[in-house]
């Protein structure tokens, strides 16, 4: 049965459970299994695979449990990452993982449309920043973006190509915003 | 979802044990060289202190925050009663007195530092520790006879009712 934790009270019983205190692993599993199985199914879909992925995910998490740092971030979080990691092994496992973009997950509620608006402010920003870029780290980055298909070049040129763009595209924004 | 419960918590404990296997290496290696120093006769307190070593590690929850103090505290004893033992030879009826008195200073001084853990609070890492302490010194000090057995007491002696004393006190 699921039990609402605020962030804190979550973080505390994962670092709990990592220390080994056993009085903290049903506090754990109760508030995160609803939401791993939540993820889980939307990468895998229904059915035994996503009892199987739910599961996998739930071992990692509390094997893993010890090394949870919360000055990295939240528990949930790292917890949902664990989570999504082990999907995607049943996935590939299953030979289902395709080259496309993968779907976005997210199990907030819809964003509102102050949010919306900010967030459609910035990809705007991003796109104009990008244009400043030269053809060849413009064509690297959207690559990376999944907005154009990749070159046809080794992983490994594509990969310094990307970080060489990647470097400019940050110096270009900070110029630009600050 | 019991089923998954279980076996979710089934993994947790087997992840713990797998952490804290390393842990034998140091009682290993201690066991080793007090077997060396002292003969065989010491490898049941050896296995012992593995044990506890593993164990601790396993349980956590403030068990395994002494750890650390136990093995220094433990290989100092043990390094410093063997030295005494490699200088002035082996503890016989001649010099028995000597080792008593040596084995007390060094137990007084290990349960000393464990009392003041205690004191602080840390009871848990102090009892842990202070067992730890025990069994490493008891490699060098059980062959030396009784006052190896002292200085393993005074270890605990002087420690304990700090121990208790302080865990009465939150209690």
């Amino acid at each position: 049965m699921s039990r609402p934790l605020a962030d804190d009270a979550l973080d505390d019983a994962v670092l709990r459970v990592g220390a080994g205190d056993r009085t903290a692993f049903d506090t754990v599993y109760d508030a995160v299994v609803p939401k791993v199985r939540q993820l889980v199914g939307r990468w895998v879909g229904e059915g035994p695979d996503r009892d199987d992925a739910t599961q996998r995910a739930m071992i990692a998490v509390f094997e893993n449990a010890h090394r949870y740092r919360p000055e990295v971030g939240r528990a949930l979080p790292w917890i949902l990452a664990v989570a999504g990691w082990e999907a995607r092994t049943v996935l590939r496992r299953r030979g289902r993982l395709r080259e496309a973009a993968l779907p976005e997950v997210s199990i907030c509620p819809e964003p509102s449309p102050e949010r919306r608006a900010s967030e459609h402010e910035l990809s705007r920003a991003l796109d104009d920043v990008i244009g400043t870029l030269s053809p060849a780290d413009q064509e690297a980055v959207l690559a990376a973006l999944e907005r154009t298909p990749r070159p046809e070049v080794s992983p490994a040129t594509f990969r310094k190509r990307l970080q060489r763009a990647l470097a400019r595209l940050q110096a270009a924004w900070e110029s630009s915003h600050g | 979802m019991d089923e998954l419960r279980a076996s979710v918590r089934r993994a947790y404990e087997r992840a713990r044990i797998r952490q804290a296997l390393p842990w034998a290496v140091p009682g290993l290696l201690l066991a080793g060289l007090g077997a060396l120093a002292n003969g065989p006769s010491v490898l049941p307190v050896g296995v012992v202190l593995t044990l506890s070593l593993v164990v601790m590690h396993w349980l956590g929850n403030g068990w395994d925050a002494g750890l650390r103090l136990g093995l220094q505290l433990g290989a100092v004893s043990f390094l410093a009663l063997s030295g005494w033992a490699l200088v002035f030879g082996a503890c016989g009826s001649t010099c028995s007195s000597r080792c008593e008195l040596f084995c007390l200073a060094v137990g007084a001084g290990a349960g000393a530092s464990l009392a003041r853990v205690a004191w602080i609070g840390e009871t848990k890492q102090a009892t842990g520790a202070t067992w730890l302490t025990a069994w490493s010194a008891g490699l060098a000090c059980l062959p030396l006879g009784w006052s190896g057995l002292v200085m393993v007491l005074v270890v605990v002696g002087v420690s304990s009712p700090v121990i208790v004393g302080a865990s009465l006190r939150r209690a």
